[in-house]
């Protein structure tokens, strides 16, 4: 899996040389891209994003892509945005909320695609100039499952208090939660420090937000969970199939290709403001029997009925 | 003239052939319309979980047999669905059915619907749903266009039928096109779940899973919003095949209707989870019908 | 020994129910361990049972795949089967460990059940299906490993349960033998006890008898006797006493029977040249010129003549006293008629000169229904002035003394007896003579013959079993003698003279 990781930054370089050197001759469009973490869920989402904007067929324009992966925090995200700006992009493409609030906050004229948000009906996007599209998935299916495999008193939330929709997330989680009298814990990570919270926060089951923070260490999360025996859900997919019991995910790829879609249709002179939003609904549910085992968990059979697959 | 060749002489002989088979017929004949049943071989169309149905239906068959002095054997029938299939193969005498399915035996095999059991809710009849999320976005039919559905079976009256005929009543006729994704569940409670989770974004079900699931977690019934309802029918109705003696017919009726007034009956409807069996007729499946005709032509047309 | 018997038995007893108390709880325990073993034997097989019908299920899983037809009912049934010998297993008491497999079992089994269910009657997807029918096999094929794992912990807990079991027979068996050879030694002791504390005695007594039969008549046990066999010596001892007082008591009589017959005799044949030496002596005093001298001489020697008569005659009395004649009387009457001839008797002694002036009161103290009895009037009347005429000589020989004698009758119902008392405030007779007033030729007194008391003796005795009996008077004057008589059976008033 590490290789895989390590590989894909080179393959996309190529993909971006590749594109850069043949639009050499021609006129090129340029567009910026920014990941707000360098996670396999806005991975997924732009390599889909690419291979549907490689679909349109090629025509006197060249397109350009320049790919920014900044380290997840606000000081980078912003850089990140003022560096796309300073390329004089024609268009910028950003993957999550905070990566968008720092294009918005940048206040350019550069129209702006965003993808991957969580609701993005209420997130607080200002700008003007910009479209895009983002997804939902009911967080209650998670308390729900949770509740049907194991005794719950209190789930614990992971999030990031500096990713707007990771916070909306621990909001509606903790709000679901309240109403079926459940305890949540609070868990924020801003550092890598604050991972230490998993091992003092007493939880019976632990649900990841979808911050990118979050998932830049996932890996380290579902350790320490696993160490105490704590099941973990997450909303997006776990693509290492390691450590998390369930994922309740709308799959990145469409929304990936929904942005090329609107990118190609802001290139060809449409007005952003003109193109409505939409928030993706459809969601896959995977359970991990494995870990399922590993926790001394088992699933019962209507769950697993459920289930759009089943890692065995 | 003689029609018939090299015939002639053999016409007594075949007269005598046809008299006795006419004969052996006239003796056979009322042999077979009454059917002198010492066994009744009873169908079960599976719904939850098999083993348990077929417990639960044991006391009952027990019970009958005891009552009709007749032998009651039970056969689970597979799948939903081949029931009027099965039920021609098994040579099945009766059958425990759902809505649709004994609707179909009524019109094509002439089945006789007998009686069917009020559940410990005091219900008998059961009705189909369509649901959404309610924060799906989703207000209107026009809403459903692109978005996915799932139904339960297509032998369903409340997963299948009644959607089908619904939205051909909204004018939707080619549900191919209209919906994004359409798929089966399996199951009423699996429709339920999948709406629940976003895995589709309209689903149909029975009215009483959907009960029993919301009772168990209120957040179900707080999260989903029903669009539309079908007309109530009989959940489940014993039907019995038109052939067996009219006696024994109204006898297995009687006993029925009746178990709720004895000691040993109250017993077994205990164990069957009934309250008690009320009358069931013909006309309780017209509304089924209709909405066969009307989904068929949906179903045709896609 | 009575006690000590019935403690014995009841100690026997209680032994030897515990004895079977013991065996039953042995047999008890073998058997209980027995029958867990054929228990754990059934267990082997239930498992088998269990296994054959999950094969059969996982079988029918594979083979049939989606399509059920007919053999759906078999299904149902080998499932419903599964479940009942699941079920089974939790029937017997298991330790907690086996208990909890158990359990875990009966959720395979469950879950096995579950799966199958929603395998066989779903109508979803391929994929799902397809994981169903994955997921059930899994249960299936876990169900089998979990019953071998089980099999093979039950095969060692049966190897440990019989070793142990049969260690448990042989340690009962010891037990047993135990039991039973403690049994025997404490009743053989038991009954050697109970042996002994019988003949020990048994022979003391039987010695003694021996001795007693070989005349010594003297010989008493000794032994320290206990129980029954105390109280059976002591009246053994009690026994001998008597025969010897009786003994004596014949031999006296017989003595006193030789003697009475030999001085009959003599009496008799004294007392014929007496009454001739008296009758010549009166002729030779009365006719014979001798002088008023001599003629006192031969006055003494016919008073002595007269006295060797008495003596004779009393001697006679004594020895061969006459035949009572029984008749129904009142002893009231024949004391009055005794009193009055003894106040005459002594105004007769008075009259003859001597020197009593005195007069002695006769008290009578008589009971007044005292009933009859059955006697020789002439005889007891006899008696009575005997002791009458004893207690005036006993008064008088004490001067200055005013006499009384009281004569009482009482009636005892207690014994049947009637008793009359003579009491006199005379001067008593000394404790050491006391005993030897009844004998013959024992007198006080200086003119006394020493026959009286013993000629009453005699008398009373003869009356019907009467008896006689003296006591100095409890204020030191006198003595009384009480005589007492048996009361008239009712049949006897008839006889009343």
């Amino acid at each position: 899996m590490k290789t895989v990781r390590s590989l894909l930054p080179s393959i996309l370089l190529a993909v971006v040389f590749v594109l850069g050197a043949a639009a050499h001759g021609q006129a090129e469009k340029r567009i910026g891209v920014i990941m707000t973490g360098d996670i396999p869920y806005y991975r997924g989402m732009h390599e889909a994003f690419i291979a549907e904007i490689n679909k349109r067929p090629a025509g006197s324009e060249k397109i350009e892509i320049i790919l920014q992966r900044p380290f997840a925090d606000v000081i980078s995200w912003s850089n990140a945005a003022r560096k796309l700006i300073a390329f004089d992009v024609d268009l910028i493409v950003a993957y999550g909320a905070p990566a968008t609030q720092a294009v918005i906050q940048e206040k350019s004229r550069i129209p702006l695609v965003y993808a991957g948000l969580y609701d993005p009906e209420h997130a607080a996007l200002t700008g003007k100039n910009l479209t895009g599209c983002g997804f939902k998935v009911p967080l209650s299916s998670i308390i729900r499952y949770f509740r049907s495999i194991k005794t719950v008193n209190t789930i614990g939330i992971v999030f990031s208090s500096i990713e707007e929709d990771s916070i909306r997330q621990y909001e509606a989680m903790k709000g679901l939660a309240e109403q079926q009298n459940l305890k949540t814990e609070k868990i924020d990570i801003r550092a890598r420090a604050d991972l230490d919270k998993l091992k003092t926060k007493k939880t019976d089951a632990v649900f990841i937000t979808g911050s990118a923070i979050a998932h830049l260490w996932l890996d380290d999360i579902l350790a320490i969970l696993k160490s105490a025996r704590v099941p973990a859900a997450d909303i997006m997919p776990d693509t290492s199939e390691a450590g998390l019991l369930m994922t309740l995910f709308q799959p990145s790829k469409a929304q990936g290709q929904m942005a090329a879609e609107m990118v190609w249709r802001i290139l060809h002179g449409e007005k952003p403001d003109n193109i409505s939003a939409h928030t993706f609904r459809d969601t896959e549910l995977v359970f991990n029997q494995v870990e399922a085992r590993h926790l001394g968990i088992t699933f019962p059979i209507q769950l697993l009925m459920e289930a759009t697959r089943v890692v065995q | 003239m003689n029609r018939y060749p090299g015939s002639a002489h053999s016409y007594p002989r075949r007269l005598l052939a046809s008299l006795l088979i006419a004969l052996c017929l006239a003796v056979a004949i009322p042999v077979a319309a009454a059917e002198q049943t010492e066994e009744l071989l009873i169908g079960i169309e599976p719904e939850h979980n098999i083993f348990d149905q077929m417990e639960q239906y044991r006391y009952l068959a027990g019970y009958l047999a005891k009552q009709l002095g007749v032998k009651v054997q039970l056969t689970i029938m597979s799948r939903y669905g081949e029931v009027i299939k099965r039920f021609k193969t098994l040579k099945l005498d009766g059958a425990f059915l759902t809505s649709y399915t004994a609707t179909m035996g009524i019109k094509e095999l002439n089945l006789e619907p007998i009686a069917n059991p009020v559940n410990l809710s005091g219900e008998s009849t059961s009705q189909g749903y369509m649901f959404v999320r309610k924060d799906s976005g989703i207000h209107s039919i026009k809403d459903l266009e692109g978005k996915s559905i799932v139904f339960v079976d297509p032998a369903t009256m409340e997963g299948y039928l009644f959607p089908l005929a619904y939205l051909r009543r909204q004018g939707i006729v080619d549900i191919n096109h209209f919906f994004n994704r359409f798929d089966f569940a399996g199951s009423h409670a699996s429709a339920i779940f999948a709406v629940l989770d976003g895995r589709a974004d309209i689903g149909a079900a029975k009215d009483t899973v959907f009960k029993k699931l919301a009772h168990g977690d209120p957040s179900i019934a707080h999260e989903l919003e029903i669009i539309a309802q079908s007309p109530k029918v009989p959940e489940i109705t014993l039907c019995i095949r038109s052939e067996i003696a009219r006696e024994l017919r109204e006898k297995l009726g009687d006993v029925l209707l009746r178990m709720d007034k004895t000691s040993d009956g109250k017993e077994v409807l205990k164990q069957f989870k009934a309250m008690r069996f009320v009358k069931s007729s013909k006309t309780d499946f017209v509304s089924i019908e209709e909405m066969a005709l009307e989904a068929r032509a949906t179903v045709a047309e896609h | 020994m009575k006690n000590k018997i019935i403690i014995a038995f009841l100690l026997l007893f209680l032994l030897v129910l515990a004895g079977t108390v013991t065996t039953l709880h042995i047999i008890n325990k073998t058997t209980a361990n027995l029958t867990a073993l054929l228990l754990l034997h059934k267990v082997e097989v239930i498992r088998q049972d269990l296994v054959i019908n999950v094969q059969t299920v996982q079988s029918n899983l594979y083979t049939t795949g989606t399509s059920f037809g007919k053999e759906l009912d078999i299904i149902v049934d080998n499932v419903l089967k599964l479940r009942g010998r699941a079920q089974t297993c939790t029937d017997c008491h298991h330790e907690p460990g086996v208990e909890k497999e158990i359990l875990h079992l009966q959720e395979l089994t469950e879950h096995y059940k579950e799966a199958l269910s929603y395998f066989i009657t779903s109508t979803a997807d391929a994929q799902r299906i397809k994981r169903l029918q994955a997921l059930a096999a899994e249960i299936g094929d876990r169900i089998i490993d979990k019953s071998q794992w089980m099999a093979m912990t039950a095969n060692e807990a049966l190897r440990q349960k019989t070793t142990a079991a049969m260690a448990e027979v042989a340690n009962s068996k010891k037990i047993l033998l135990g039991t039973l050879a403690f049994s025997f030694c404490v009743g053989i002791l038991i009954s050697l006890y109970l042996i002994r504390s019988i003949t020990d005695p048994v022979a003391d007594l039987l010695g003694a008898t021996r001795k007693i039969k070989a005349g010594k008549l003297g010989y008493r046990i000794e032994e320290e006797l206990k129980d029954e066999f105390g109280e059976l010596a002591q009246s053994f001892n009690e026994m001998a006493a008597s025969l010897q007082d009786q003994y004596n008591k014949l031999q006296e009589t017989e003595r006193l029977s030789v003697v009475g017959e030999l001085a009959a005799g003599i009496a008799h044949e004294i007392k014929n040249p007496m009454a001739g030496i008296k009758v010549s002596m009166e002729v030779l005093s009365q006719d014979s010129p001798l002088g008023p001298e001599d003629k006192d001489v031969l006055r003494l020697v016919i008073n002595e003549i007269d006295r060797i008569t008495a003596l004779l005659n009393g001697l006679l009395n004594y020895a061969r006293p006459p035949k009572p004649e029984m008749i129904v009387l009142d002893v009231n009457q024949v004391l009055e008629a005794t009193i009055k001839a003894a106040r005459y008797a002594q105004r007769a002694t008075k009259n003859r000169g001597k020197d009593q002036e005195r007069p002695i009161e006769f008290v009578k103290d008589f009971s007044v229904d005292l009933p009859h009895i059955v006697a020789d009037p002439g005889q007891l009347q006899q008696v009575f002035l005997n002791l009458l005429l004893n207690a005036v000589d006993a008064i008088l020989s004490i001067p200055e003394r005013q006499g009384v004698i009281t004569i009482s009758t009482r009636y005892s119902s207690a014994d049947g007896f009637v008793h009359i008392a003579i009491a006199d405030n005379g001067k008593g007779i000394d404790s050491k003579a006391l005993d030897k007033v009844f004998n013959p030729f024992f007198t006080t007194k200086l003119q006394g013959t020493g026959l009286g008391l013993a000629i009453s003796k005699r008398v009373v005795e003869q009356q019907n079993g009467g008896s006689i009996a003296v006591a100095n008077n409890p204020d030191g004057a006198g003595v009384t003698f009480t005589i007492t008589l048996p009361a008239a059976a009712r049949g006897d008033e008839k006889n009343q003279a």
